[in-house]
């Protein structure tokens, strides 16, 4: 896991860039909010399922983020450290507001915000309905089970990482990995079903 | 003669005909039979194994269901590996055998291997084009905290956490308790038992001590004490007498200036009026007996 490989387009050193955010650069603080945005509020906007209040959680973290910088101990520890970040005021966000967002509301997303680069407006489109379709399921998943795909695949996480942020045993998230993503496509599955077709 | 044969030979000797082991008479005349009856050469060929028959999946599912039970729930355990191509040889061949004939299977499948494609590209989303702006523009008036302020901030938060003060109050109890409780730690030994032995130590020569030095001080201050008030009174004393003497002189004089100017000058009216009060008295007394007396006085 590369610090460099992960800072999407970025040609500098993570390590450096963070060692310039903590002497107070605030363009180097600019380039690591610029790489990082799309993750951070994409992984805000699995847990909280609503465009407006992950923009605004993201901005938050960020906020976050840049106060405790002198506690991320080096450039590989990084994204963990901002994920584990993310998903605790993630968790607080949904704990403030103590109830779990429907299924119904996850249709309510703006989809031209999503990060995609085709070319073919139909390929685009039938991408998103389906899109929307996972997400739909992912919120049908109990909370341990949707943190694990939301870290594991789609984030791509190792369950050592995985492990450090959920506070679970790697054992335990071994054991459950498959079974989330089986319960996952059952329930994408059924949605498709429900919807009067299957898999396109 | 060759003997005729008819379809219920053909299942009468069908284990024979399968083994290879029908005389060769008998086995002419059934081939003569199955040239010519349809049903008989499909039975045949299927028996041989030469034909498959279709629909047979009721079949397999009342089979297993009256045997080992469905192997659906077996497939689902090992088809994340499947899909992940993780299964060894035999076992992936078994799964993809079953997949073949069990559509819900398959379909639970195929949407695993979609998910594999789809899910690492929903990990970044477009937050908008103001975001990193607004980003930068809340943390600008932000600086990073320095040391000092992450170790207030820490203290604070350890300060605020409800269950700090009963954390505070057991440990001030203890300490009191092992420092003044006369626990015997010195048999426990290690180095910390030694150093509050030796405090404790300190501590019972110090209370031995503390009477005579708090005596000594108390007489010291009291002395100083009393010197300081017996001369603040004599000092009283000498101003109260020299107040004393000027308000006696200033009486003397008041007093010999009424004498002056006041009682002498009184006294002196009340003797003229007096002394003019008898005079006329005694001229309006002889006036008087003249009048009455005229001969008396005339002889």
């Amino acid at each position: 896991m590369g610090a460099d490989v992960r800072a999407t387009g970025s040609q500098l050193n993570l390590d450096e860039v963070l060692h310039r955010c903590r002497r107070g650069d605030e363009l180097a603080w600019e380039s690591l909010v610029r790489n990082y945005q799309s993750r951070v509020y994409g992984l805000a906007y699995h847990y909280v399922a609503n465009s407006e209040d992950a923009r605004d959680l993201a901005q938050d973290i960020f906020v976050k983020v840049y106060k405790n910088l002198r506690k991320c101990p080096n450039a590989d520890s990084f994204l963990p450290w901002l994920f584990r970040i993310t998903r605790n005021a993630s968790i607080d966000h949904l704990r403030r507001k103590r109830v779990r967002p429907p299924a119904s509301q996850v249709a309510e997303m703006d989809m031209n915000s999503l990060v995609d680069h085709s070319c073919d407006p139909e390929e685009h489109w039938l991408k998103e309905v389906r899109r929307g379709l996972f997400r739909k399921a992912l919120q049908m998943l109990t909370l341990l089970n949707r943190e694990i795909i939301i870290l594991k695949e789609i984030q791509g996480l190792t369950l050592e990482e995985m492990a450090g942020i959920l506070d679970v045993p790697i054992g335990t998230l071994k054991s459950r990995s498959h079974r989330a993503r089986l319960e996952l496509a059952e329930k994408v599955l059924a949605l498709s079903q429900g919807q009067g077709g299957t898999n396109s | 003669m060759k003997q005729a044969m008819g379809c219920s030979d053909l299942v009468e000797r069908l284990e024979l005909v399968l083994g290879k082991q029908l005389p060769d008479s008998e086995l002419v005349a059934l081939k003569a039979h199955v040239e010519g009856c349809e049903r008989c050469r499909q039975l045949l060929e299927v028996c041989r194994g030469e034909q498959v028959l279709e629909h047979t999946d009721g079949l397999v599912g009342g089979v297993l269901a009256r045997t080992s039970g469905s192997a659906c729930s077996r497939v689902h355990s090992m088809l994340c590996d499947y899909v992940d191509q993780m299964l060894q040889g035999d076992d992936a061949a078994l799964v993809q055998g079953h997949l073949n004939y069990c559509s819900g299977c398959a379909q639970l499948a195929s949407v695993l291997e979609e998910l594999v494609v789809a899910l690492p590209q929903m990990a970044s989303l477009d937050p908008g084009p103001f975001f990193t702006g607004s980003v930068v523009a809340a943390t600008r008036s932000t600086q990073p905290p320095d040391k000092w302020a992450l170790l207030l901030s820490y203290l604070s938060q350890v300060f605020q956490r409800p269950r700090f003060s009963l954390e505070a109050a057991y440990v001030g109890a203890l300490l009191i308790f092992l420092v003044f409780g006369g626990v015997p730690v010195k048999s426990v030994g290690g180095v910390a038992s030694a150093t509050l032995a030796g405090f404790q130590l300190n501590l019972s020569e110090l209370v031995q001590d503390t009477p005579a030095v708090l005596s000594n001080s108390w007489a010291d201050f009291y002395n100083s004490c009393e010197s300081r008030v017996e001369r603040k009174m004599q000092a009283t004393q000498v101003a109260l007498g020299s107040a004393f003497e000027s308000l006696q002189g200033s009486a003397e004089q008041l007093r010999d200036m009424s004498d002056e100017h006041l009682l002498k000058p009184t006294a002196a009216l009340i003797q003229d009026v007096t002394e003019k009060y008898e005079e006329y008295s005694r001229s309006f007394s002889s006036a008087e007996a003249s009048e009455d007396h005229p001969v008396e006085t005339a002889e």
